[in-house]
């Protein structure tokens, strides 16, 4: 038995990348872009940034390679992905805010927001979109009253009750309404409420085809955020001897009231931009109509798609005021309704 | 911005009570606004209060939004609603009697006219306006551009393809053209405008268009873009592009209007009077179901020129309604008529306005 | 107590049945009217409806028929999941795995503001904003990808193109696919990815370990309700596309049409026989819709039941 050498000490820590090492990585990747782009005939911010970024992760996968492993390349290349991702999420967003601001910010008001178009002439620099604001909101509160209560009685039904065949032909035709194109929904109320039942053009026919649109996209929503509530709580609520519908009501809509409320705010957002129901609906009006149920209503979406075919300038641009104005409005909604329900938010 | 709102406002209203006061005494005077134009009273504008709804054709839209705006100012009490759904809808709301009246830029097919009349009487075709249909384009160096109806019927028929073909040349002697390719934008939805314009280039050019004539043709070449303000906007977008749209959506765009040959062989622009020149031309039956003339002789004439229809029962239903709805037509076709040429319209020739003016007036309400 | 928590519970459970029926009697009443409706139209076009890509039924003679409009719209749609799902899923694992917990409800908030944006808007945008700058991606791909055949473009002009409509219906179809799989992320036990990383996972493979199998079905609904949206988005198509009646694979060639996207544009100025042929084309719509999410639910109910023997 010989004595075993001695070997220097072997460090147990993998090699890795450190902040600073990839810094100098970006630095380099950086220059080297920008020469490039200074000898070939590429040019232009956004290809400059296209390849900056697509050199950078190449560069910093086959760094990670190199120096940590397979491993934990193959896990930087995806986080940074994701990273990606998420940026490539937001600027679609950033992008149309800003280019609606930008085209709207000039002709909103006060008096935008607090005068109609009534007694406003094509060329005339002056009139608002109160009215429409008045028709969107009394429309969207109307399908949202009928379609909310319904929906996610609906889908309680299907995740809940529903195990025979009742259940799921209503999941297959609420799949099958999800795909309605917008306007069908208009076609559908303006034969049976606006011609069949002689109730002519009012915001509440409005309201009723954008019910049609909303209904199918809170049951699905609603049922996929049931679906994910725990089998362990519904079980532990009945072990503790509650009944059934109590159960439901106190443990398991409390425990997805986040997702619920996700889900309904994105039906709600969803509708409040659609347009071509109203067209034959609502139909539109230039002055203030408070009573939704009698009469041709205005509202945000048809004021913004009439003003923007115009002409003129200042239709135009009292268009974009009306787009600025109605995503503010649904943002308002969105924050509210999130600020309501994070009370009851069980703790997870 | 909106201290000045309220000082025009204010000031319109002070001299509209002004007005309204001269004109009940039996004087003419005249009412102004901030801005746009408004007509001149020539006469006691008849008044009545209550609602009426209209629907159809976007060709008109803004003119009617005018009339509108200065008849409501003149009597209190009184609201027009007009949407601009386009003339087919405008027809069939009319014909399901969720309207009061229609608007126009075809007369009613016999049978959507037998249907109506079924539900309430004979019916009324009222040209109330008219309007040209400018070909706008955009071609970098090249402010001014004639086209003989040949050529553009070639290129929109996909036979001409580049700017610097001889058929332009021909048209346009002397000019220097570049060689960039003709990118046609035509309407991707139905239109009147679709209509009127290939009802033209079937009349003056049959053998080289050959696509018909209708709301919605097959376009042997070119891409559609939605509205008059999307034909204009993606004209303006490419250079070399090529489209058609109301005279409005071509001034407001600055885009390049084409001067169009007509029947006299003069290159004419689709100005106000040039448009009232070749309707003063066009076929005016008893009914007023007028038939336009493409090929004009007078030398002021722009040829690609329509009239448009306002469509109501001969005897309205709701009296009221009636009451309403003839004195806004009554105003329209004379006093509303001033408004006209400021909005990129034509009015109404001396002739043709006094057979108009019979045929509101006979309606009974 | 007994009865009246059974009768309580009676009383809930027909509540929630009368719920559902009512959604069932919405959509037969639906379903009946667009049969109703379509009828005269079939019966001038006949089985060609099907095979016939022009849209000219108000014209003699009449030539109308749906493979154009449903060709576009699935391709439409189909470029536009590619798009949407990488990019919505991996934002979604972004906020939920990767960011702090506050910077990630912010995101989360900020791209669900997307679906608060107007359709007409994104139309106009498309039009205005997106398109121009578009070319230059367009042309690229033309230029260098020209062999794959669906970048190709023999037409050489650029402009409003199905891929451009794609994107648009890509960037409407995003907060929903996000906002589902993000509340689904969310519900994955705290637990799971805490013994996945206790093993010496990484954090990308603690996520395909224990983040993604659990959310398969339900990210896949959300992406079936963002299907819905992208096939049956209407106005902002209308004002983005070129609206041709073609079937192609050249994507970047101007053109295109899908069926919400001509309801659209030809309902206003449609005759008799037209409004007719545009409601047939709704059922064909209904049909496509019908079949995608039929294909969708089996296949999560086959992954699902396999993991679920998998566990037992």
């Amino acid at each position: 038995m010989s004595v075993a050498t001695l070997t220097a000490p072997v460090s147990l820590r993998r090699p890795t990348l450190g902040r600073g090492h990839l810094l100098l990585l970006a630095a380099a990747t950086f220059l080297v872009t920008l020469g490039l782009f200074a000898v070939t005939p590429l040019n232009g911010v956004a290809d400059f940034i296209v390849v900056f970024g697509v050199a950078y992760v190449s560069v910093q996968t086959a760094a990670s390679y190199a120096i940590e492993g397979g491993r934990v390349a193959r896990n930087r290349l995806a986080l940074t992905l994701l990273v990606g991702a998420v940026v490539l999420a937001v600027l679609p967003l950033l992008a149309v805010l800003v280019y609606t601001i930008g085209r709207g910010g000039k002709a909103i008001s006060g008096s935008f927001l607090s005068q109609t178009m009534r007694g406003v002439g094509p060329l005339d620099n002056s009139g608002g979109a109160y009215h429409s604001i008045i028709g969107t909101v009394e429309q969207v509160g109307l399908a949202s009253a009928i379609s909310i209560p319904i929906g996610l009685l609906a889908a309680i039904y299907v995740v809940e009750y529903g195990r025979g065949r009742f259940a799921f032909w209503v999941r297959f035709f609420v799949d099958v309404m999800t795909g309605l194109p917008s306007i069908v929904a208009g076609l559908f109320v303006y034969a049976f409420l606006v011609i069949g039942l002689h109730q002519g053009f009012s915001g509440f026919a409005a309201g009723m085809a954008l019910s049609v649109l909303m209904l199918p996209v809170v049951v699905r929503a609603s049922e996929e955020m049931l679906k994910l509530v725990p089998n362990e709580l519904r079980e532990a609520s009945y072990g503790l001897g509650i009944p059934r519908w109590r159960t439901i009501v106190s443990v398991v809509l409390p425990a997805a009231s986040s997702g619920l409320t996700t889900g309904v705010m994105l039906a709600i957002a969803r509708v409040t931009g659609e347009t071509a129901p109203l067209l034959l609906t609502a139909f539109g009006f230039d002055s203030l109509r408070s009573n939704p149920f009698h009469g041709p209503q205005s509202a945000l979406p048809l004021y913004v798609f009439q003003q923007a075919g115009s002409a003129f300038d200042v239709a135009v641009n009292r268009a974009w005021a009306g787009a600025l104005t109605l995503i503010a409005i649904v943002l308002l909604l969105t924050v509210a309704a999130r600020l309501l329900t994070r009370r009851n938010r069980l703790a997870t | 911005m909106r201290l000045r709102n309220r000082l025009g406002t204010g000031l319109v209203a002070a001299i509209v009570g002004v007005a309204l006061v001269a004109t009940a005494c039996g004087k003419s005077s005249k009412s102004s606004s901030s801005n746009g134009t408004t007509g001149t009273t020539t006469a006691q504008v008849a008044c009545a209060t209550g609602t009426i709804t209209g629907a159809g054709s976007t060709f008109v839209q803004t003119i009617a939004q005018q009339w509108i705006k200065d008849f409501q100012a003149k009597c209190s009490g009184a609201t027009i609603n007009y949407q601009g759904v386009g003339s087919g809808a405008g027809i069939t709301q009319f014909n399901a009697g969720t309207v009061d009246f229609g608007a126009s830029d075809a007369v009613m097919k016999p049978e959507e006219e037998a249907a109506a009349k079924a539900k309430g009487g004979d019916v009324l075709h009222i040209p109330w306006s008219a309007g040209g249909i400018a070909i706008e384009f955009h071609l970098s160096g090249v402010t001014d551009l004639k086209l003989s109806p040949d050529t553009l019927a070639g290129i929109f028929a996909g036979t001409v393809k580049t700017w610097n073909a001889s058929e332009i040349k021909a048209d346009n002697s002397g000019a220097s053209l570049p060689s960039t390719p003709i990118q046609v934008v035509h309407r991707s939805d139905g239109s009147g405008t679709t209509n009127a314009f290939t009802s033209y280039m079937t009349a003056v050019s049959p053998t080289i268009w050959k696509a018909g004539a209708g709301k919605d043709v097959p376009w042997p070449t070119g891409q559609g873009a939605k509205g008059s303000d999307g034909v204009t906007a993606a004209v303006k977008q490419t250079d070399g592009a090529i489209g058609y749209a109301e005279v409005s959506y071509a001034k407001g765009s600055g885009l390049g209007i084409a001067s169009i040959k007509n029947a006299s062989g003069s290159y004419v622009q689709p100005d106000a009077d040039a448009v009232a020149a070749a309707l003063a031309e066009a076929t005016v039956p008893a009914d007023l179901k007028i038939v336009p003339n493409f090929k004009p002789a007078d030398a002021k004439a722009y040829p690609i020129s329509i009239p448009t229809w306002a469509i109501v029962f001969a005897k309205p239903a709701d009296a009221a309604k009636g009451k309403l709805l003839k004195a806004f037509l009554a105003y329209a076709v004379d006093q509303g008529q001033s408004a006209a040429k400021g909005l990129y319209y034509a009015p109404l020739p001396k002739d043709l306005q006094d057979k108009v003016k019979a045929a509101v007036e006979s309606i009974q309400a | 107590m007994s009865r009246d928590v059974r009768l309580g519970d009676r009383i809930f459970r027909r509540v929630t049945e009368a719920a559902g029926l009512v959604v069932l009697v919405t959509i037969a009443a639906i379903a009946v009217f667009l049969v109703a409706k379509a009828v005269p139209a079939f019966r001038v076009s006949g089985w060609g409806f099907f095979s016939e890509k022009q849209w000219f039924p108000d014209a003699t003679p009449t030539k109308f028929g749906v493979a154009a409009l449903a060709f576009g719209t699935v391709l439409a749609a189909v470029l536009a999941l590619v798009i949407v799902i990488p990019v919505a899923v991996g934002a979604a694992l972004a906020v939920t795995e990767l960011a702090p917990k506050r910077l990630g409800t912010w995101l989360g908030h900020l791209i669900d503001l997307l679906a608060a944006v107007p359709s007409v808007v994104f139309g106009l945008w498309g039009i205005f904003f997106l398109i121009p700058r578009m070319k230059g991606l367009e042309m690229w791909l033309a230029r260098y990808l020209d062999f794959i055949p669906l970048f190709s473009n023999p037409s050489h002009t650029f402009g409003k193109s199905v891929f451009a409509a794609a994107v648009v219906l890509a960037i409407m179809t995003l907060p929903i696919v996000a906002a589902i799989a993000r509340e689904v992320f969310r519900q994955v036990p705290q637990g799971n990815r805490e013994a996945a990383l206790a093993l010496g996972a990484t954090r990308w493979e603690m996520i395909r370990m224990a983040v993604l199998p659990p959310s398969k079905g339900g990210v896949v609904g959300g992406i079936m309700l963002g299907l819905g949206r992208a096939l049956g988005e209407t106005i902002a198509v209308a004002l983005v596309l070129g609206a041709t009646y073609g079937i192609t694979f050249h994507v970047l060639q101007p053109g295109g049409n899908t069926i919400a996207a001509n309801i659209a544009l030809k309902f206003g100025e449609a005759g008799a026989t037209g409004r007719s042929a545009l409601i047939a084309s709704g059922l064909v719509l209904f049909a496509i819709t019908l079949a995608v999410n039929m294909a969708a639910r089996t296949i999560v109910y086959r992954s699902t039941r396999v993991s679920r023997e998998a566990a037992v």
